[in-house]
């Protein structure tokens, strides 16, 4: 049974279809890249798959581990294992880093019926991953991405993700607003969580994050349907020939 | 009771409201006039009549006769000339086409001051005393998709001492027409209280200035009534310089939706001057904005008050209400008041408001004292670059040069002049 | 604080039959319905009260007949029958009950939520006696401690016995009789409160609370407290309790005035979270309070902080009369209002001494039904040459049904002096809230967390054993507000 399962996802905004019957099924162990021009209904998927409001499905059914996900509400989808890392991770004034991780990685514990770390070993596990991330615990005590840098605020994603250990990871645009050292250590740091027992989807606009994590398929995006899927070689066909070849041929 | 000077006042305005029937708007509004608002009411705190009241004034009787005052510094083309509170067609211009200036009948005054009265300016004094007093209500209209291309220039002139004068104005911007006005009081008396009732019907454009600039022994209460209706767009700025006594107070109703209104103003004060900008903006519908900036610069023994009161009703949702006001004190002796004030019951709104009130800052001047500039030429500098830049971006840009001067002539008495 | 068998036994043999005496006493000893005179004489009489805070009573009495309630706080509320008040029953005894199955069950609830001990949640919801016992005896040794240093904390009432001419110097010298409605009727009629004297020099060892005053139980209603603090003196003061407390008292009127001379500090922290009545606005106390510090000295500084998520009806503004050259005054609020809720709360900071300075920091959010108003007053008088304010207010919406209101009054009269005031309004953006939810938090919590995020500032400023307290008393004040 795969682990994620989109099934004919149509959804609209503004009364305007975004996604026309997108259908995907991803296996545990796999890495899948979702890749598109702008506008093609990337990140509304994301928004889709993590239960936003105002993101239902019209029509179609998605499946997480083979349990639906379109009657719970973004938290619980969250709980049952699906992590999106943000294009823009949203800043949280007064809200401290370490304090928010807590909440979010013992919400987790609990729906899985592990018991909830206490203080220390918390600070220690998170101590742990964020070095991996090259978080600084001086990061950690600031308020969730605020005056973060851009690569601040992604490696912070990904140190979330350590952290929650999602079944499913959704990587939106994570190379935005990379330079190539940042690209390194986020890439580094996902690739590390990459195990036989859960997947990830990443959706981005350009290649160059598929060198660092090598995606097992590619699926071109367009006007909300996959139009092509393949292998790590369709995504340098994109680079050399663009999208708009590929979309005339479709 | 001893009968005192302020009964006279109402007494005179009772006596002379009493020749018409009772139904009439006159006798309406002056038995809406009680007394002068006491220093208990609210809005009234900051700003006290209480030598106002102890004035012996009467509501003038106008002379059709009197001349103008031939004020040099004209801008518009097109003048309208008020005297003792009356129009006079014999020294305005002729107006151009599309708009139109008229008398209202007595039923059309009463719809009038039905209108007032469901605003909150309904115990504002001028509203009682100049629809009780006022020679009769000039409407001025602009036709439906009219553009008016020149500046209309209002002046209002004359005025006695010990006498009051009541213009009053009711302008109606009809749809999709557009108005450049420019408004300047320049009273010889002893209290002017301007009303007016401003509508502007869906689309509609108006750019407005009053310059204050009434002698230095008059009261000024203008009161002003304004209804903004879809998509219409007010963008007000006020000088306040003149008189004794300056209070200008505005009520402006976003009653349609996508509307917009800037409601500007700058008041420069000196000797034993006292100017009040107060202002309410309510937002009553969706999606509309409104932004204020609003400075004062005072010397002298003088008071500025600011009171700006934005209400966003629970309707209101994705109101843009913006504000902030800055008083800079040049004397010991000068005070300045504000009192910024948000009424919130809608959520999706993004409103703020800022105010400070202190000196010139020490690091600028210091900065141009190093550059060799002395300290009073550097606080002068200063100073006109705080109106300046706000006048900047309140006013049309053909009209900088003369609002800026105006501004000028009034600092030019306050600027501390330091020993050389 | 559990307390040893010992200690209970000991305090049980000294107390217990007194305190068996004392009860049935009581009973005879309640005053008749209403206030007049006669019964401004009678609280004096009971309490032994010399001459001079009688006559002191009366005269507010007086006063209190020739004044009118406010009206211009955006507060609404029936009017409230003064002849209608029991004015003495204190101390009242709580109906007692037996034990912990006989409380409310959502009081325990909430009681369970902030993590308070059992013991601690008998003492607040009238049952047991062990607690108040195990009180006695660390009040006892607190107080021991304490005047050791030469520092008073003692009943206000017993401060008049024992320290009269220092209450008599000091009450009434920040908060006139006439100061206020309000002000004035607990000058008539106050029952009791705390008093505070710290000496020159000393720096209080530990912060000193409300919470360990046995005494302090049933004198809520017109509570006066009075903290003076000599040069170079310091006090930390907490007031109030995280937990709802049971009380059937609807108004109250306390007064509050402290004395900070030359170099001394005092930073007088607040939680308030009295009863706010039910989701429909039925019940709940009303809180009219008139807090206010003298900054005498040069240098003194007076630092308020609360946190402020009970009662139906506020009416407070904790202020701070900057009188002495370089003093400074500070003023740290939370207020949370949510379903039929109303709070109309600020400050006043008067700047009359050269270079004071003064920040207020007000954090408002507004929730279900409620309303929620900041109003405050900066004035800088002709002499505050130098003086500086800084105000941020932050207003928070949660839901379309609620309001927060912003009423800031800013009178300067001295050029060289500075005031600068900021204030934003919005509401709990979806990107945070969703945010939060996709990390598998649940709308409460994400709500929590971002209301707490958004107070942070005042937040930081309560002494540590409060704010772990207060931060999930924000997040309880604001349940059902969201989904």
């Amino acid at each position: 049974m795969s682990l994620l399962e989109i099934k004919n996802a149509h959804l609209k905004l503004d009364d305007k279809n975004i996604l026309n019957g997108v259908s995907l099924s991803v296996n545990k162990g796999e890495v899948h890249a979702i890749m598109g021009p702008n506008g093609s209904g990337k990140s509304t998927l994301s928004y889709m798959l993590a239960g936003r409001d105002g993101y239902e499905l019209e029509e179609g059914e998605i499946l997480l581990d083979g349990i639906s996900l379109s009657e719970m509400e973004a938290d619980e989808r969250a709980r049952s294992g699906l992590f999106l890392a943000f294009q823009y991770p949203v800043e949280l004034p007064g809200v401290g880093g370490m304090s928010f991780l807590r909440e979010a990685v013992n919400s987790r514990r609990k729906f899985l019926g592990e018991k909830e770390l206490d203080h220390l070993a918390f600070v220690k596990e998170a101590r742990k991953e964020a070095s991996k991330m090259y978080v600084k615990d001086e990061m950690l005590k600031r308020a969730v991405n605020v005056g973060f840098s851009g690569g601040e605020k992604k490696r912070f994603e990904i140190l979330q993700m350590a952290m929650l250990k999602p079944t499913v990871s959704i990587l939106d645009e994570t190379d935005s607003g990379l330079d190539v050292d940042a690209l390194k250590i986020v890439s580094d740091g996902v690739n590390a969580q990459r195990n036989n027992d859960n997947a990830i989807v990443v959706i981005t606009h350009y290649q160059r994050l598929l060198d660092y994590i090598v995606p097992d398929f590619v699926h071109i995006l367009s006007d909300g349907l996959i139009i092509k899927s393949g292998g790590p070689e369709l995504a340098l066909e994109v680079e050399k020939n663009g999208y708009s070849g590929l979309i005339n041929a479709a | 009771m001893q009968h005192s000077i302020k009964d006279d006042y109402i007494n005179s305005i009772k006596n002379y409201t009493n020749q018409f029937e009772v139904t009439n708007f006159r006798r309406i509004a002056c038995n809406d006039f009680k007394n002068w608002p006491s220093p208990r009411e609210e809005t009234w705190r900051l700003s006290r009549l209480g030598s106002l009241s102890r004035k012996k004034i009467k509501p003038i009787n106008p002379n059709l006769k009197k001349n103008n005052n031939n004020t040099t510094n004209l801008i518009g083309s097109t003048i309208i000339q008020f005297i003792d509170g009356a129009y006079r067609e014999d020294l305005s211009s002729k107006l151009p086409s599309g708009v139109n200036l008229s008398v209202l009948s007595d039923s059309e005054s009463l719809k009038y001051l039905q209108k007032i009265k469901k605003s909150n300016l309904s115990d504002h004094p001028s509203t009682n005393v100049s629809l009780s007093c006022t020679p009769s209500i000039m409407k001025l209209t602009v036709s439906k998709d009219i553009k008016v291309k020149d500046f209309l220039e209002i002046i209002y002139e004359g005025g006695e001492d010990s006498q009051s004068v009541h213009p009053v104005l009711y302008l109606e911007l009809e749809e999709n027409s557009s108005l450049f006005l420019i408004e300047r009081f320049n009273h010889l008396t002893s209290l002017a209280m301007p009303l007016q009732l401003i509508e502007l019907r869906n689309k509609a454009s108006l750019n407005s200035i009053k310059i204050f600039n009434d002698h230095e022994k008059t009261y000024n209460l203008s009161a002003n009534c304004v209804y903004l209706s879809k998509e219409s767009y007010l963008n007000s700025f006020s000088l306040i310089k003149g008189g004794i006594f300056t209070r200008s107070e505005t009520h402006a109703y976003l009653n349609g939706c996508n509307s917009k209104l800037n409601l500007n103003g700058v008041y420069i004060s000196s000797d034993n001057q006292h100017h009040d900008l107060t202002t309410a903006i309510y937002h009553d519908v969706p999606d509309c904005t409104s932004k204020q900036i609003v400075r004062g610069v005072l010397g002298g023994k003088s008071t500025g008050v600011f009171q700006g009161k934005v209400r966003v009703a629970q309707d209101a949702q994705r109101t843009d209400g913006q504000q902030m006001s800055r008083a800079i004190l040049l004397s010991d002796t000068a005070s300045a008041n504000a009192k910024p004030e948000l009424e919130i019951y809608a959520d999706d709104v993004i409103c703020a408001h800022g105010a400070t009130v202190g000196e010139l800052d020490d690091d600028q001047l210091f900065y141009l004292n190093s550059r060799g500039v002395p300290m009073d030429k550097a606080r002068e500098i200063l100073i006109k670059a705080f109106l300046e830049d706000m006048i900047n971006q309140s006013v049309d840009n053909s009209l900088h040069d003369f609002v800026f001067k105006e501004a000028e002539l009034a600092l030019s008495s306050i600027i501390p002049k330091e020993t050389l | 604080m559990v307390a040893t068998q010992e200690t209970i036994d000991k305090v049980k043999e000294v107390t217990s039959s007194y305190k068996y005496g004392f009860v049935t006493k009581l009973e005879a000893e309640k005053a008749p319905l209403g206030l007049s005179e006669e019964i401004v004489k009678f609280i004096s009489n009971k309490k032994k009260e010399p001459k001079w805070l009688l006559d002191w009573r009366l005269k507010a009495y007086k006063k209190w007949l020739t004044m009118d309630e406010p009206n211009w706080a955006m507060v609404n509320f029936p009017k409230i029958n003064f002849q209608d008040i029991y004015y003495y029953s204190a101390p009242k005894t709580k109906p007692k009950l037996n034990s912990l199955d006989e409380v409310d069950p959502e009081l325990l609830k909430t009681y369970e939520k902030l993590g308070i001990p059992i013991k601690e949640q008998e003492a607040l919801a009238g049952v047991a006696v062990d607690y108040v016992f195990d009180s006695v005896s660390v009040a006892t040794t607190f107080r021991e401690k304490l005047a050791d240093e030469g520092i008073i904390f003692c009943p206000i009432s017993e401060a008049v016995q024992n320290y009269p001419d220092l209450v008599k110097k000091y009450i009434g010298s920040v908060i006139p009789i006439g100061d206020n409605y309000y002000a004035a009727l607990n000058s008539a009629v106050f029952t009791d409160g705390s008093f505070v004297f710290v000496p020159k020099g000393v720096k209080c060892p530990m912060e000193l609370s409300t919470y360990f005053r046995i005494n302090e139980q049933n004198s809520g209603q017109f509570e006066r407290t009075l903290i003076i603090v000599e040069d170079n003196a310091y006090v930390s003061y907490l007031e109030g309790c995280t937990a709802p407390q049971r009380d059937e008292n609807q108004l109250h009127a306390a007064v509050v005035e402290l004395v900070a001379m030359d170099d001394a500090e005092i930073k007088y922290s607040t939680v308030q979270n009295w009863y706010p009545g039910d989701k429909d606005g039925k019940g709940g106390i009303y809180n009219f309070v008139t807090k206010r510090g003298n900054c005498l000295g040069k240098r003194s500084k007076i630092s308020w902080t609360q946190v402020e998520t009970g009662s139906a009806i506020t009416w407070k503004y904790p202020s701070c009369v900057l009188k002495g050259d370089n003093s400074v005054g500070e003023f740290y609020s939370v207020a949370v209002a949510n379903n039929a809720q109303q709070a109309d709360t600020g400050t006043k900071m008067i700047h009359i001494g050269k270079n004071t300075k003064s920040t207020i920091i007000s954090k408002g959010i507004s929730a279900g039904k409620a309303q929620n108003t900041y109003r405050g007053q900066v004035q800088i008088q002709k002499n505050a040459m130098g003086s500086r304010n800084f105000t941020q207010c932050d207003s928070l919406l949660i839901g379309d049904q609620c309001g927060a209101h912003t009423v800031p009054y800013i009178n300067q009269h001295t050029p060289s002096a500075r005031v600068e005031h900021e204030a934003t309004t919005s509401k709990i953006s979806e990107d945070q809230l969703f945010y939060c939810l996709q990390r598998g938090l649940d709308s409460e919590q994400a709500t929590s967390l971002i209301v707490n995020g958004f107070c942070k500032e005042v937040m930081k400023e309560l002494p540590m054993e409060f704010a772990v307290e207060a931060q999930k008393l924000i997040g309880i004040s604001l349940e059902g507000s969201v989904g």
